[in-house]
């Protein structure tokens, strides 16, 4: 092959730069991450001093109030956070990818509205669904049962038709249909029942338990292990369908993965934390900007750790701002993330 | 990019702090006169001016001029700020208005429409007057059946919904908002009945009833001076994850305070019901003694037992362990004009040894576990 | 045929959606390093069939077989290193630079991880170079030109390394410069690489000149598949498109338009290729061309005759017959204008000057482009009367004032 302008050398040159200076970027984002998590443990509405912090932290104290206070409820609430950023993020990232379409979020296909129905029938008619009145679980599995619910119709409904336009149609609608039994209910539920209800709707990372947070990290690690193995196929997917099919990409089997993961995802967040705005939408497009790639070998762990990092800055500012009132988590992210994504766009004059 | 972030952090909390309306304390002079001179209460004023005229501010700051039947009213005021009293057709939204109402001596003559149905009722002339089909059911509150209100040609609409105040006056009634964006301390829930008192001209049976409640804060006073403890009290609950509580400017707070006792979210400040972090309430807990919750035994209060196993992260309350706990009977938030009544109930229920005997009419202590059936 | 060098054939197949039939009974051919270009009217099917070759759409009936195995039971994964495509739709996936998207073409060839190797990188800045893009190779995709992007498209392609490549309407949009530019990188795909070529064109003289095949694709069948010498005759072409007022001229390789000739009758005296532009010109401008005399070898002849001219023509190159002079005098009289093209004067066309001589005798109106060549041949006074120009246009507009 004779010399050209460009050398083969000088390509790999260019992605290893590239490369060296997104794997800054991960570590860096990645720190930060950490520190977040550890300004969550160790910051509260309850002041405890540093000291008794690191005896409660080395001796695994959960007796006293303060130990029980840190290791069941502000150590979950932490991890909680971190996952759920992480998950709605990546779910909103995959659905983008899908869709190529850049105002997608991971709610689009009606999975936290078909979890704020279902919810809605438990806590506000007499219909318990086979559970006692005040089960502890009553609203996660309800919440479950509706976006996984929603999920399914959804997933039938993409096997059948052949246009991703077609499936946001459908998702929207089934959005609408739930939002619509849901109002009618709100219609006819008694004052003391609407409390609970209006208050989940604004989704929070308050009350974890560990079993909650073990199933989030076991289930929701093995999706986004697979997602990540699904990185190459995404790439592929940038394209099109058809040119992704001509590269080699099984379409049926594919799209179906895709869309499992990103309901997935997004629906475990929301049975366990109710829903969270904003997150899924934005993050993904930080980190496109942050890493200017759309490669998704990089996004997709970049999305993590970016996700994880919004979410428990969020947490931290709707618990402390006005401590020890609490303030509704889809509040701040929307009033945080929204001008963010404006200046890096500005900073940019990147059209995505 | 920083400076700009920072600079809308910094407005919106400017923008909160701001929404905390001021707290105006002015007690009002009173005995000699009929009327009583400028008095502020909390967002609300009263402000006789001349001929017998009485201008009026509710709780979201509109103005009104109470003007008595067959008098010309003033110029200077807009058509829908004119109300002619006494008020003879009246609609309420709230239980508290409702039972100030009844408390001034006026509900059966008054009251035409309310937004809760006959079930729900515990004051017996409500019920009636819904039976008798006096009084209308006008759908929910949050969805009110217009027609069904111009049905009962209301005068005056007493409410918290301002979506409803454009409806209203083109029915040729006026709207007056009865809340406070933060949550009423205790003088300004007693003075309250000095606010809607003129619209019937029964400021005469208003002071009487400030004076009852009046009375009952000073028995209080005098009754838990000598209590040698000082108990820790808590009020508020959880809802699967999420808890709600009194803030300590509401009128919760400063009675406990008043009572030679401890409430323990004094700090908090802000409206009714408002949602704090678990952290700070089971922090709260570990030294309550007193516990008082929002849900009746409908809603699952049924013992401390029910509690905790509906809710586990609060089964280690110290109230749930080894102190007292406290659920509302069903008519109380419909005893307003009971105040007096209420106020010393709650007292007897953190000094019980300043008031030996006493049963207590408005709350039920929750057994440790559910009776067998 | 050569079955082992055959790529790609269909057997009996019907193409089309589930209720509606496209094509039927297509039987193809392809062997590698060929060039076929499918050619038909819009709607024809071109699309539809492409879709089916590439297993994008499902066949009605019959087989496609690659390398003589049956497309369904082929793997989406081996058909990747075989086959790649060149879609009309338009992609421009955000952030990505060209060396990416061309990237994306080593799809069936890497890892599960997508890691790029250095053998990767050598066959994309090949495949850059093969399309003569390799300056682009790091600029941001959404800032190329149609031109370029559709360059970065084949080079995409080819990154595939495949044995044959389907092309829907590769020169849609692109100006003549790098229409020409992709087809002569098509053309060398073929020869240098030994790759089959598929592409469905619209511009018939191109694909006659740089096709091996033809497949002509109408009314619901291939009407003919062949080499383009074979397949590509006058009136099939006109047929193909439904021309009602052009014409192809397969000798030329081009379509001209007839002309309506409201203007009137200009009879025109050329030969020796001095002609055509002229006589293009005033067909533009609507006269209606009569010409003569000409020899049938004449260039002029062939352009005059596809854009429906009256032509006089000697099929044997020699002097004019004395039958064909008169007659061409006999057409000039009806004619209002004579225009000499300035033809250059032979052994074999002398008796065009006497045709001159009696238009100026005829009275009729002259123009002429000559510039002082065979000045001898005329009298003074017939000099006079000449009305001479420097070239077509200015020739033209002197006609069309003297009407």
């Amino acid at each position: 092959m004779t010399s050209t302008i460009t050398q083969p050398s000088g390509t790999m040159l260019f992605r290893q730069t590239l490369m060296k200076r997104q794997n800054i970027w991960l570590a860096v984002v990645g720190i930060l991450l950490l520190v977040f998590l550890t300004v969550n443990i160790l910051v509260g509405s309850v002041t405890i001093p540093f000291s008794e912090m690191l005896d409660i932290l080395l001796h695994h104290d959960t007796t006293s109030t303060k130990g029980f206070i840190i290791w069941n409820i502000r150590i979950p609430r932490a991890i909680a956070a971190g996952l759920g950023g992480a998950y709605l993020a990546v779910a909103g990232l995959l659905l983008q990818v899908y869709f190529r379409n850049p105002i997608v979020g991971p709610f689009i296909l009606g999975i936290s509205s078909g979890a704020t129905l279902f919810v809605s029938v438990v806590m506000l008619t007499s219909i318990s669904l086979g559970f006692t009145m005040l089960n502890p679980f009553m609203c996660t599995l309800a919440a479950f049962a509706g976006a996984y619910g929603t999920m399914l119709v959804v997933l039938s409904v993409a096997t059948r038709v052949k246009n991703g336009v077609t499936l946001l149609i459908v998702g929207l609608m089934m959005g609408y249909l739930c939002h619509a039994v849901t109002s009618v209910l709100v219609a006819f539920a008694a004052k003391e029942k609407i409390k609970g209800f209006v208050l989940w709707q604004l989704g929070s990372f308050s009350g974890f338990k560990w079993t909650e947070i073990e199933i989030m990290l076991v289930v929701g690690g093995a999706i986004l292990v697979l997602v990540y193995f699904l990185a190459k196929p995404l790439n592929a997917f940038l394209l099109g369908e058809d040119y992704a099919a001509s590269m080699g990409v099984n379409i049926k089997l594919f799209r179906m993965l895709i869309l499992l993961s990103a309901c997935a995802l997004a629906g475990m967040v929301t049975s366990v934390a109710g829903p969270v705005a904003f997150v899924g939408l934005a993050v993904p497009h930080m980190v496109r900007l942050l890493f200017s790639t759309s490669d998704n070998k990089i996004l997709i762990p970049g999305t993590i750790l970016v996700g994880a990092m919004v979410i428990s800055l969020c947490d931290f500012i709707a618990r402390m701002v006005f401590s020890p009132v609490e303030l509704p988590i889809s509040a701040i992210t929307a009033f945080f993330g929204a001008p963010v994504v404006l200046s890096l766009l500005m900073k940019r004059r990147v059209d995505i | 990019m920083k400076k700009e972030v920072l600079a809308i952090l910094i407005c919106s909390l400017l923008i909160l702090i701001g929404c905390r309306s001021d707290d105006k304390q002015q007690e009002g002079s009173d005995t000699k006169s009929e009327k009583t001179s400028f008095m502020s209460i909390g967002g609300f004023s009263v402000n006789p001016i001349e001929k017998g005229w009485v201008e009026v501010r509710d709780g979201a700051g509109r103005d009104f001029v109470l003007i008595p039947r067959g008098e010309t009213p003033p110029a200077g005021y807009e058509p829908r700020q004119i109300i002619y009293t006494p008020v003879q057709r009246a609609v309420a939204y709230g239980s508290f208005d409702v039972a100030i109402l009844k408390a001034l001596g006026v509900l059966e003559d008054v009251l035409v429409g309310v937004t809760s149905k006959k079930e729900e009722w515990t004051i017996p002339e409500v019920v009636n007057g819904m039976e008798k089909g006096k009084i209308a059911f006008l759908g929910n509150y949050n969805a009110i059946d217009f027609e069904r209100l111009k049905q009962c040609e209301p005068e005056l609409v007493m409410t918290w919904d301002m979506s409803i105040i454009p409806m209203v006056e083109e029915m040729g009634a006026a709207c007056v908002i009865t809340t406070t964006p933060v949550a009423m301390c205790l003088n300004a829930r007693m003075h309250f009945v000095n606010f809607i008192a003129p619209f019937f001209n029964k400021e005469k049976k208003a002071q009487e009833y400030f004076h009852r409640v009046e009375a009952s804060l000073e028995r209080i006073r005098e009754n838990t001076r000598n209590a040698t403890d000082q108990p820790k009290v808590m009020w508020g609950d959880i809802y699967e994850k999420r808890v709600l509580v009194e803030p300590g400017n509401a009128w919760v707070g400063e009675l406990v305070g008043l009572a030679q006792s401890d409430y323990l979210f004094d700090d908090v400040f802000g409206k009714s019901c408002i949602e704090i972090s678990l952290e700070r309430f089971l922090f709260s807990g570990q030294d309550a003694e007193i516990f008082f919750t929002y849900r009746t035994p409908k809603n699952g209060a049924t013992s401390k037992a029910a509690l905790a196993r509906a809710n586990p992260m609060i089964a280690g309350l110290k109230p749930l362990k080894d102190g007292k706990v406290y659920s509302p009977l069903p008519h109380y938030t419909q005893s307003g004009d009971r105040l007096d009544e209420i106020l010393t109930d709650i007292a007897a229920i953190i000094h019980p040894s300043c008031y030996p005997g006493y049963k207590s009419k408005f709350f039920r202590e929750l057994p440790d576990n559910d009776p067998e059936l | 045929m050569n079955t082992s060098n055959t790529i790609l054939s269909t057997r009996d197949l019907c193409v089309g959606y589930p209720k509606k039939e496209i094509l039927r009974g297509v039987a193809l051919e392809f062997v590698k390093g060929e060039f076929i270009s499918l050619l038909g009217p819009n709607g024809a099917g071109k699309t539809t069939l492409l879709r089916t070759l590439s297993k994008h759409l499902k066949s009605i009936n019959g087989q496609v077989l690659i390398n003589n195995e049956d497309i369904s039971t082929i793997k989406q994964e081996c058909l990747a290193r075989t086959m790649s495509v060149v879609l009309t739709e338009k992609v421009t996936p955000p952030l990505f630079k060209v060396y990416d998207f061309v990237a994306m073409g080593r799809y069936p060839h890497t890892h599960w991880s997508g890691k790029l190797e250095k053998k990767d990188d050598g066959v994309i800045m090949e495949a850059l170079t093969m399309v003569h893009a390799q300056e682009l190779v790091f600029r941001d995709l959404s800032t190329l030109s149609d031109g370029e992007r559709q360059k970065v498209l084949v080079a995409r392609a080819l990154a595939q390394q495949p044995d044959i490549i389907l092309l829907d309407e590769p020169t849609m949009h692109l100006d003549l410069k790098h229409r020409m530019e992709v087809m002569s990188i098509l053309q060398r795909l073929c020869r240098d690489k030994g790759i089959c070529v598929v592409a469905s064109l619209h511009d018939v003289d191109l694909a006659a000149k740089l096709s091996d095949k033809v497949a002509l694709v109408k009314g619901g069948e291939i009407q003919a598949f062949g080499p383009p010498e074979k397949v590509l005759q006058d009136d099939t072409v006109t047929q193909l498109y439904d021309f009602s007022n052009a014409c192809f001229n397969r000798m030329l390789g081009t379509i001209e338009m007839k002309n309506s000739g409201k203007k009137g009758k200009v009879f025109v005296v050329g030969g020796m290729g001095s002609a055509s532009v002229l006589y293009r010109l005033l067909a533009k401008k609507e006269y209606q061309i009569f010409t003569g005399m000409l020899h049938q070898n004449d260039i002029d002849y062939h352009v005059a005759h596809s854009l429906g001219a009256h032509c006089l023509v000697q099929p044997y190159i020699d002097t004019f017959s004395k039958e064909i002079c008169q007659w061409a005098k006999e057409e000039m009289s009806q004619c209002e204008w004579v225009v000499d093209t300035g033809f250059t004067l032979e052994k074999v066309n002398g008796d065009n000057i006497s045709l001159l001589k009696d238009a100026l005798a005829m009275k009729k109106p002259v123009l002429s482009l000559r510039n002082g060549q065979s000045r001898a041949h005329f009298s003074a006074r017939e000099y006079d009367e000449i009305h001479f120009s420097d070239d077509e246009c200015q020739l033209v507009d002197e006609m069309e004032t003297m009407s």
